[in-house]
C-alpha cells in the first residue's frame, strides 16, 4: 500500500505560537536587530532614482502628483517608469515622471551568478558582455526620436557583485531618466557614462549635457 | 497601521516599513529563535536580523496573511540550520506522521487553509500535550529536557508524544488536511 509521510516539525512551519514564546524573554533588542538589517538592506538594494532633467522639475511634478486635478499617462517606459502630463488644482499644466512601475518590471535579475536582460518574454545571458566600464545597451527604439517623439534606452553594466542599469527616455523634448542598482553609487559609475557617450557618439542622446547629469 | 500596509511599503522598496515590521515583531522572531538556541544572545541578533533581511530581499513576494506565522517559520527555519551545522541532526522523536493511502481526508469536508487547520488542531491537543509537542516539535527541545520541565517522566512524555501524534492526525484528517498537496514524502 502506498503512504505519505508528512514531517511533524515542517508541518508546523504553518502554526502561529503566542502561547509559549514568551517576547522579550532575550536580551536582543529590536533597535540592535535595525542596526544590522538596515545597513546590509541599504548595501545590497539602491531606491530608484527618481530625477528628471532638463525643463521638468522634480519636485514640481511630484507636488503636482499630489494636488493633482488631472493626470494623462503619455509614455511608459521600458521599465515600467510613467511619463505624463499633469493639471493641477490651479489649473497649471506640467510633466510628470513616476517610477512605481519599477518591482513589477525587472531589467536585470541574478540567477547563479549571472545576470539576465529582460525584455519582451526574452532573457538574454548578458554577464560577459559587460563589466565595470563596459556598457549593455538596449536600443528600444531603432531610430532616434520615434513616430511619438519619444526615445527609450536602456543602459545596463556592473559584476553580478555589483550592478543596475539606467533608463534614458526622452518625452515631449526633455530628457528623463531612471534606474536602479544593487550597490550605492556615490557617482555615476563608468559603465553608465560609458554608455551615454557611446550612444551619443551614434546621434542619440541628442540635447543631453552628460556633464551637467555627472555633476546632478 | 495593518501588517498589509507594511507589506505594500516593503514592496515599494520602503526601508521604513522594514523599521516597523521590526518594531512589531522583531521581539516575537528574537524570542522564537532564543527559545530554539537556549539563549546565545549573540547567534540570534545574527539570525534575526537574517529573518529579517530574508524578507527585505524576497519582499515582492510576501503577502500580508499569517505574516506573523511566516516570520515565526522563517525564525524556526534558521535556528533550526544553526543548530544543525553544529551537531547534524534534531534529536525529534518519531517526526512524522503516515497517512496509507485509504485514509483521504473526507471529501464532503471542505477544505481549509492550512495554517488555519494546523493552528486549530494543535490547539484542540490537551493542554500538557500541546505544550511537550510545541517544546519538541516546534522548539526543538529534547523529550528528557522537555519532560523535565513538564514534570514528566520521559516515557511519560513518549507516551504523550505519541498519542499526540495520533491525535493530531485523527484532527487533521477530520477537518480535511489535503496531504497531497504538501510536501510529503512518498514511502
Amino acid at each position: 500500500m502506498e503512504s505519505k509521510t508528512v514531517k511533524i516539525s515542517e508541518l508546523l512551519d504553518d502554526y502561529t505560537d503566542n502561547e509559549f514564546c514568551i517576547e522579550g524573554e532575550t536580551e536582543v533588542q529590536n533597535e540592535e536587530i535595525k542596526d544590522i538589517v538596515l545597513k546590509k538592506a541599504k548595501k545590497r538594494s539602491k531606491p530608484a532614482k527618481k530625477i528628471i532633467i532638463a525643463a521638468v522639475a522634480a519636485t514640481a511634478a511630484l507636488t503636482a502628483i499630489m494636488g493633482a486635478a488631472a493626470q494623462r499617462i503619455a509614455f511608459t517606459a521600458f521599465d515600467g517608469t510613467e511619463l505624463g502630463y499633469i493639471v493641477d488644482e490651479d489649473g497649471h499644466e506640467g510633466k510628470y515622471i513616476a517610477c512605481y512601475g519599477q518591482e513589477e518590471n525587472q531589467v536585470v535579475i541574478k540567477e547563479n551568478n549571472r545576470l539576465y536582460f529582460i525584455y519582451d518574454g526574452g532573457k538574454t545571458d548578458i554577464t560577459d558582455l559587460m563589466d565595470e566600464k563596459t556598457p549593455y545597451i538596449y536600443k528600444c527604439h531603432d531610430q532616434p526620436a520615434d513616430v511619438d517623439n519619444t526615445e527609450n534606452y536602456i543602459i545596463v553594466g556592473g559584476t553580478p557583485d555589483a550592478y543596475g542599469y539606467t533608463c534614458f527616455i526622452l518625452f515631449d523634448g526633455d530628457w528623463a531618466f531612471s534606474g536602479k542598482s544593487t550597490v550605492l553609487y556615490d557617482t555615476h559609475p563608468d559603465w553608465e557614462v560609458n554608455g551615454m557617450k557611446q550612444l551619443q557618439s551614434e546621434g542619440r542622446l541628442v540635447g543631453l549635457d552628460i556633464e551637467q547629469m555627472i555633476e546632478f | 497601521m495593518t501588517d498589509g500596509d507594511i507589506v505594500n511599503g516593503l514592496k515599494k522598496g520602503k526601508t521604513k516599513a522594514l523599521e516597523q515590521l521590526i518594531d512589531r515583531y522583531g521581539k516575537y522572531v528574537s524570542s522564537v529563535i532564543s527559545r530554539i538556541l537556549r539563549g546565545r544572545n549573540e547567534d540570534c541578533r545574527e539570525l534575526s536580523a537574517d529573518v529579517f533581511l530574508a524578507i527585505w530581499e524576497n519582499r515582492e513576494k510576501l503577502r500580508a496573511e499569517n505574516l506573523k506565522g511566516y516570520l515565526g517559520a522563517a525564525a524556526r527555519n534558521k535556528a533550526f540550520n544553526k543548530l544543525r551545522n553544529e551537531r547534524e541532526e534534531l534529536p525529534l522523536e518519531e517526526d512524522m506522521i503516515i497517512f496509507d493511502d485509504g485514509e483521504q481526508p473526507c471529501e464532503a469536508v471542505e477544505r481549509k487553509e492550512t495554517a488555519l487547520l494546523v493552528n486549530r488542531a494543535v490547539n484542540d491537543l490537551e493542554p500538557i500535550t500541546k505544550e511537550l509537542f510545541l517544546r519538541h516539535y516546534y522548539y526543538g527541545q529534547s523529550v528528557a529536557e522537555a519532560a523535565d520541565a513538564l514534570g514528566l517522566s520521559l516515557s511519560a512524555a513518549k507516551t504523550r508524544l505519541c498519542r499526540g501524534r495520533q491525535t493530531l492526525k485523527a484532527i487533521l484528517l477530520k477537518e480535511g488536511y489535503d496531504y497531497g498537496e504538501q510536501n510529503c514524502e512518498n514511502k
